[in-house]
């Protein structure tokens, strides 16, 4: 017996989303506070295919503009984006909880204040510029540790006591960044910025930071998803199916907790990423983690390249917090689809 | 040798003792059913049969092993539970929840196989499931969701099934309906099945055997005649009963009384 | 009397009263005509005759406000670090007793207050009035707060000029304030003098080699663009803002500033960031701009280029330094 009925639409809305990925990258590198034909923008990607040899008829400007500004910051956007929808599908379907982002068991304020203490303890560090993101990585994973100790009861972890756990962590640690911030004086705009997320003046090596995480995240994660799937009809029924619950939640826990720290730790917290686009995909493809994961991610990474371009283009040369972009983007969509949902029934 | 064993067996929640001092055996193929009043402990009971997690003290045996020693995946292709509140009201299918039934036959990371899909097929054709396979589970009725639970035990190929309080959210119709795809089944495969009961009659009409507990003790254990008996039970439910002799069956039936 | 006594007689008198005459018109030409009158002295009283102040004194400030100075004023609290620069170049150091922790400069300003006020955006009114003072100068503080100030019936001033011209006429005006005339005059002159001899030796680099500048004031890229005070002295030094496209402080972008390839990179801010030039030099799509590839990347003295006071030639000649260090040796 061949392909089911529904794995058959699976292949077609995820080439349909690649299609749109590759469409959004040509826009987007396309697209700049300093105008750039698009027929050079063009020739200048091509440039660097190893069998074509073209002639450079741009300025070292110009290239640099594509290859080292632009073209860097749309893989960010689509790595990035890819890793908080995949994270947030992961977390929304291990808490059973459709309004679980990466964010709820306290990771980005862990990560804020390694960030923090990064730009204010550790400045002159021979790490340099991979200082704030190694510092914001650990600080991630140092809260999740956190919460699984705190909500770790005769060797399970139930998920209302996480949620509870993440609530508490993210206070304390949420009162200890609010002090550092107060007390730092100049470094204060630059952490406050910094927490906003933004993916300006990202290079190609903050890539290739992330690149391993997420290939890492992405591979575990697509191999969980039938176990997903088993774990929505409740923990105790998916150990009667013969799974072990508590090693599945505490890895999937901490895979997507790795892939949010990760992301956080070079461009910040952006929001709305991890919560709208798994839930706005579970609302068009449905519950079904072997559709839901591979969409999410893909849909995830488109949503926030257009976040970024928009972030970057709207005012000339200023540019918007991304923060502010998704979550404009982002509610009505969902609204739309929420609504349209409902009225299904 | 008995399918399941069950020795000593004692749990305290707390100070508070669940479970005291529990024996019986179980035999295979039988239709076992325990009963006792709200808080007697017979979920807690099913809970540590099932595997869930290990008493205090005692010994739960399954063919002469200690329960403990099976691998979780071991004990799902052994054993299926029906839980009383039935799936939840998930967007999934009715033939995406029953292929969940699969799981602990497949390969790690395997998708199921033609013959799991015949197998699903059968099952749900079985119960009469068919036409409703692509429906979502959310939209189905208490009775259809219980019978889709079903079909997911029964796509687990289970040598057990465990039923806790199978019948608690259903009408009198499927009731009856549920209970008599249970026995079918049993008697085609000769299942063991274990059914966790709060309603007499149809333990009087389904088991052969019963456990009756009162306060995590065993009040009774024996044949279905030898344990519904009046007095003892009127004793253990605190409230009045009447026995009388079902008119077609013949099997023990009990009558509620008002004050 | 004979005739010989009559002529010495009238020769010595003669020669006292020429002796006399010296000495008087000696005195008087003490207060030295400026050799550029700078424009705008409200109520200035005319050059000649204008050494000492008198008191009851008015003035207008920048703000348009009119303070009436009752005496010379010998208790100061400064909130602006200009002023007090200002203040320790007109010989009063003494009677400054209120400065901000950012009056870095003298470095005897901040040891010989009497109080240091921590925060300079809204420094505590009850202790400017313990402090007794008898004038008081503000500057960018919030309207509220300036509010605040004026109502504790003290004179106060408010200064902010922003091109060099307006920092002569204050510098003028401080010396009417306080009855240093003659100092704030020659400090002027001084800078003047100073400012003249930048702009003739700039005069003879060609258009063609004037080098094109970013000013970086802030590592998100903010800079100084058209009509800032910065921009003036860029411009005053011999160097092209390549932001002259942005008015004021204006945020540039990346690509904008790699389109422009500017040769030297000016930043202002290693003051109170570490390793600026590291980091500007570090990043990774700049390296084939002309200023990381001839290593023109110039920590500014931040006071220097943005106090409007005495030192802001200074700042400028260092600007002029940096650009042509073979032509301003």
């Amino acid at each position: 017996m061949k392909s089911v009925p529904h794995l058959k639409k699976k292949n077609l809305i995820i080439l349909g989303l690649l299609f749109l990925l590759l469409l959004s990258v040509l826009l987007s590198v396309m697209t700049g506070s300093v105008h750039l034909p698009l027929g050079l923008t063009g020739k200048i990607l091509l440039s660097h295919l190893p069998f074509l040899h073209l002639e450079p008829t741009w300025t070292i400007a110009q290239a640099t503009i594509v290859w080292q500004l632009r073209l860097p910051r749309v893989f960010l956007a689509l790595l990035v984006g890819a890793m908080l929808s995949s994270a947030g599908v992961s977390f929304q379907g291990i808490l059973r909880n459709p309004l679980a982002d990466p964010y709820i068991l306290g990771i980005s304020v862990g990560a804020a204040l390694g960030a923090a203490s990064s730009m204010i303890f550790f400045r002159h560090s021979y790490l340099g510029q991979f200082s704030i993101p190694l510092f914001s990585f650990l600080g991630g994973l140092l809260s999740l540790a956190f919460v699984l100790m705190l909500s770790k009861q005769r060797g399970q972890h139930d998920r209302e006591t996480l949620i509870l756990a993440g609530v508490v962590v993210q206070s304390l640690i949420g009162a200890f960044l609010s002090f550092l911030i107060a007390v730092s004086g100049q470094q204060m705009q630059e952490i406050v910025f910094w927490m906003m997320g933004s993916l300006a003046n990202r290079s190609w090596s903050d890539v290739a930071l992330l690149v391993p995480y997420f290939i890492i995240g992405i591979l575990y994660l697509l191999l969980q998803e039938r176990d997903l799937n088993v774990i929505s009809l409740g923990e105790r029924a998916a150990t009667h199916l013969g799974m072990n619950v508590e090693k599945k939640k505490v890895g999937i826990l901490i895979i997507g907790s790795l892939l949010t720290s990760a992301a956080v730790s070079v461009v910040g917290i952006i929001g709305f990423v991890g919560l709208i686009v798994p839930h706005l995909m579970r609302l068009v493809v449905g519950p079904d983690h072997r559709i839901l994961l591979p969409v999410s991610t893909l849909a995830g990474a488109i949503f926030l390249l257009w976040s970024d371009t928009l972030a970057r283009n709207l005012l000339n040369s200023q540019e918007i917090p991304i923060g502010v972009i998704t979550a404009f983007v982002g509610a009505p969509f969902f609204a739309y689809f929420l609504k349209r949902s409902l009225r299904r029934g | 040798m008995s399918e399941f064993s069950i020795q000593k067996v004692s749990h305290h929640f707390g100070d508070f003792p669940v479970l005291q001092d529990i024996s019986f055996e179980i035999e295979k193929g039988e239709i076992f059913g325990i009963i006792g009043p709200n808080g007697s402990g017979k979920s807690t009971l099913i809970r540590a049969m099932s595997g869930l997690f290990t008493p205090d003290s005692g010994e739960i045996l399954l063919e002469d092993h200690p329960l403990a020693q099976f691998s979780k995946k071991n004990l799902a292709r052994r054993i299926a539970v029906l839980e009383q509140e039935g799936p939840a009201p998930l967007p999934f299918t009715v033939e995406q929840i029953v292929g969940m039934g699969r799981y602990p036959w497949l390969k790690p990371f395997a998708d199921l196989s033609a013959h799991d899909h015949q197998m699903i097929e059968n099952v749900l054709k079985n119960l009469e499931l068919w036409d409703k396979r692509f429906q979502k589970v959310s939209t189905l009725s208490g009775g259809q969701c219980q019978l889709v639970s079903l079909a997911r035990s029964m796509v687990q190929e289970p040598d057990i099934l465990i039923l806790d309080e199978p019948t608690t959210y259903l009408d009198i119709g499927h009731q009856i309906l549920v209970m008599e795809h249970v026995r079918h089944w049993q008697l085609e495969n000769k299942l063991t099945v274990i059914m966790v009961l709060h309603d007499l009659n149809l333990a009087g009409q389904y088991c052969h055997k019963l456990l009756l507990l009162d306060q995590g003790h065993v009040k009774k254990w024996g044949t279905t005649e030898e344990v519904l008996e009046e007095t003892t039970l009127t004793q253990v439910y605190k409230t009045d009963l009447i026995k009388i002799k079902h008119p077609t069956l013949g099997v023990p039936q009990f009558l509620l009384t008002s004050r | 009397m004979s005739n010989k006594l009559l002529s010495f007689r009238r020769n010595t008198v003669s020669l006292f009263t020429l002796i006399t005459v010296l000495i008087l018109s000696l005195l008087t030409g003490c207060g030295t005509t400026p050799a550029n009158p700078p424009a705008n002295m409200d109520k200035a009283q005319s050059s000649e005759t204008a050494v000492h102040t008198t008191y009851p004194f008015k003035i207008t400030d920048d703000f348009k406000a009119e303070v009436t100075i009752p005496a010379e004023p010998k208790r100061i609290v400064s909130l602006v670090p200009a002023s007090t620069e200002t203040l320790y170049a007109l010989g009063l150091g003494d009677n400054v007793v209120g400065v901000t922790k950012y009056d870095d400069y003298p470095k005897e300003a901040l040891q010989k207050a009497e109080y240091v006020f921590e925060d300079s955006l809204k420094p505590n009114t009850e202790q400017i009035l313990k402090l007794n003072p008898d004038l008081i100068i503000v500057g960018l503080q919030d309207e509220k707060t300036i509010t605040a100030i004026r109502n504790l019936k003290i004179p106060v001033v408010q200064f902010n000029p922003q091109t060099l011209n307006s920092t002569y006429d204050t510098l003028l005006k401080f010396g009417q304030i306080t009855n240093k005339q003659a100092e704030a005059q020659k400090l002027v002159n001084a800078m003047q003098q100073k400012e003249k001899s930048i702009e003739q030796k700039v005069a003879g680099i060609k258009d063609a080699d004037r080098l094109k500048v970013w000013i970086e004031v802030d590592p998100n890229l903010f800079t100084a663009g058209e009509g800032t005070f910065l921009n003036e002295l860029l411009l005053k030094a011999g160097g092209k803002n390549i932001a002259s496209d942005v008015k004021d402080w204006a945020q540039y972008s990346t690509e904008q500033v790699i389109a422009k390839n500017p040769q030297v990179i000016f930043d202002t801010y290693s003051y109170y960031l570490p390793n600026v030039k590291e980091t500007i030099f570090a990043r990774p799509s700049w390296q084939n701009l002309d200023a990381i590839k001839n290593k023109r990347v110039v920590d500014l003295d931040s006071d220097m280029v943005t106090r409007p006071g005495p030192r802001i030639v200074d700042g400028m000649e260092s600007i002029a330094k940096a650009l042509y260090p073979d032509v301003f040796k």
